[in-house]
């Protein structure tokens, strides 16, 4: 257990999958020798198979006895690779040809079965999950690494690699059951998301948060009661974690996804007859995701019957300074950016 | 607590029916305990072994000297090599990493290793069997229009090992015993020359498990796959006779990589007309 822990905390109904995140991570810490094919931050279409491919499918974290449980290694082909078009063909030699990627034989990529869904009887459903590495209480990664090159940072519980002492042995890729290391075959080094610490340490939220047009993501200390992860998290209790039963306690929390009833059921409750299946969604976070719905249900009825929901309005999140508190972890004061229109209002709290 | 009762319950269900069976098998309790210590006293003379192993020589490393030039020691075909004694290396099989994982059944290959002093070097011409080349290596950046190289460097494959293999002696020792065969001590720490068949040959120390670090030095070597063999020659700093040395072998094919490897015990260098 680390002193403080960062976390964040993604409201899911807001999610418009449109891959910001995705690019701004890839420009910030991806964009090397040996890179190309990782997205520290990722967003996939759920149900699908996600990235890598059936990732939740294949195993790691802990078993029920508390047992490392590694699942066998995703091959290249399960991430994707990067292809090219065929522009030249197109624009240059006669131009009838479609724009087609060059290889012809591609089975998968990181987006691959976006927007695809699944039918629950004669409705479509889909939702966007953005994942990222997890940053775990107990990280399944740090505990099978036999080089004893990740660590958990106790002054803020960021799970970062050492890459001297990594000897790319992989053995962590196959522990996290959220598969959210890649390996870097040309530095034969195993790497991963940082939580974007050097921003933080400046005072800077994340750059996949800094810019979500869908304004989803908050971010803090989860031990900090003036944070917003802290609210929604322990508070409110309106967000879980992913895959809860492997046993790893990620600190990347989600407010689950809640469609409206199936189209012949206007009117109905939200869990009456759900457009999402809850199977599904106890799946992805576990049983207390119903008790999360109902809480969810029951502010959406306050707000909509004219009263005050405060969960809402911070789901609503407008603003940065709402979403993010980001503090010097050892004097826990926020760096001294915050704008002081927002302090005089009383809006956040230095 | 829900998990302990789990646990706890098949437990004290196992030791109940345990200590049942115990009270009504306890008049011949006597009698078997009779027989088994015959059997641990070693009356039961040990069977023939089905295969006979090399005899204990094997545990040194007959060293030869030769005046070929060292360059040309580097030709793991080289007559020079012919002159130098082969000893078989037995190699053992390290434990799985996980108890999660399943067991391999995997034959333990055949070793051989010649050594020759030279030019102020050891060398070692080190053959393994090893049906599979495994040489993963990321495939070079694409180059845009004219030649220039736009591209980074991609990852071609992320689930593939290298075959590799080790040599290893004390880097400062003072004897008679052996440094821990896990990769010295703190007392003995060990120098570790690393061939992997993706990145070469380099050196690293370690003073035990999970401690070796690379010096920044490399060594020369060349290797060859052929046949269902690697052989591969390496140039070491000279070691004086007397001194431990001993062996390991990683097969990519099978992931092996960090301590799932083969290895061997300590051998010990000789001046090879010492041993007949
Ligand atoms: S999500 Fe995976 S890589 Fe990240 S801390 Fe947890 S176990 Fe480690
Ligand atoms: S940038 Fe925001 S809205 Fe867009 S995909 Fe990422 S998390 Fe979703």
């Amino acid at each position: 257990m680390s002193e403080h822990q960062y976390a964040m905390v993604m409201d899911l109904n807001k999610c418009l999958g449109c891959q910001t995140c995705t690019m701004a991570c890839k420009k910030q810490w991806t964009d090397h020798d040996g890179m190309e094919y990782m997205y520290w931050n990722n967003v996939e279409t759920r149900p699908g198979k996600g990235y890598p491919r059936n990732w939740d499918g294949i195993g790691g974290g802990f078993d029920r006895y508390g047992q490392l449980a590694p699942s066998p290694l995703p091959v290249a082909e399960d991430y994707g690779k990067a292809w090219e078009y065929n522009y030249e063909e197109r624009i240059f030699d006669g131009g009838k040809k479609s724009v087609q990627p060059n290889d012809r034989k591609l089975s998968w990529g990181p987006n691959w079965d976006e927007d695809q869904g699944k039918l629950n009887g004669a409705d479509n459903f889909y939702f966007y999950l953005p994942r990222l590495c997890n940053h775990c209480t107990h990280p399944a990664c740090v505990e099978a690494c036999t080089r004893k090159a990740i660590y958990k940072r106790a002054e803020d519980g960021i799970v970062l690699i050492d890459q001297d002492r990594c000897q790319g042995y992989r053995h962590c890729i196959q522990a996290c059951p959220y598969k959210k290391i890649y390996y870097n075959e040309v530095l034969g080094k195993s790497q991963k998301c940082i939580f974007c610490y050097p921003r933080l340490e400046k005072g800077k939220v994340n750059a996949c948060a800094a810019q979500c047009p869908g304004r989803l993501r908050f971010v803090g200390l989860l031990d900090d009661p003036e944070s917003p992860v802290h609210k929604l998290v322990l508070k409110y209790k309106v967000a879980l974690g992913l895959l809860p039963e492997r046993g790893t306690g990620p600190n990347v929390y989600y407010v689950p996804p809640f469609n409206p009833p199936r189209r012949a059921n206007y009117g109905k409750g939200l869990l009456d007859d759900p457009r999402i299946p809850l199977g599904y969604l106890k799946y992805l976070f576990g049983l207390e995701v119903i008790d999360v719905l109902k809480r969810l249900e029951t502010e959406l009825a306050k707000a909509q019957s004219g009263e005050q929901s405060e969960i809402l309005q911070l789901l609503i999140g407008r603003d940065a300074e709402v979403r993010y508190r980001i503090v010097d972890v050892h004097t826990m004061q926020p760096f001294d950016s915050s704008p002081t229109h927002l302090l005089q209002l009383g809006l956040i709290k230095r | 607590m829900y998990l302990r009762k789990r646990l706890i319950r098949p437990f004290l269900a196992a030791a109940l029916l345990l200590a049942a069976i115990l009270v009504v098998l306890r008049p011949w309790s006597s009698r078997s305990a009779v027989h088994d210590h015959a059997a641990a006293s070693g009356s039961h003379p040990n069977p023939p072994p089905t295969k006979m192993l090399p005899p204990a020589t094997n545990l040194r490393i007959r060293v030869g000297t030769s005046q070929a030039k060292g360059e040309a020691l580097l030709d793991a075909a080289a007559s020079a090599w012919d002159q130098a004694a082969s000893t078989a290396i037995i190699l053992n099989r390290t434990p799985r990493l996980y108890q999660t994982e399943p067991v391999q059944e995997r034959p333990i290959p055949g070793c051989q290793v010649r050594a020759l002093r030279s030019g102020g070097n050891l060398w070692l011409r080190l053959q393994w069997d090893d049906p599979t080349k495994n040489a993963p290596e990321a495939p070079p950046a694409r180059k845009g229009e004219g030649g220039e190289l736009l591209y980074k460097r991609p990852t071609g494959e992320t689930a593939a090992f290298t075959d590799a293999a080790a040599v290893m002696v004390p880097d400062t020792w003072i004897g008679p015993a052996f440094p821990s065969l896990l990769m010295g001590d703190k007392q003995s720490p060990a120098c570790l020359y690393h061939w992997s068949a993706s990145r070469g040959a380099r050196v690293m120390t370690a003073t035990g498990r999970a401690t070796p670090q690379p010096t920044g030095q490399t060594i020369p070597h060349r290797a060859r796959h052929e046949n269902g063999l690697w052989v591969v020659t390496l140039a070491l700093a000279d070691q004086p006779d007397g001194y431990p040395v001993a062996f390991a072998i990683w097969d990519g094919e099978f992931a092996d990589r960090d301590g799932l490897k083969f290895f061997s015990v300590w051998h010990v260098l000789t001046k090879k007309d010492d041993v007949k």
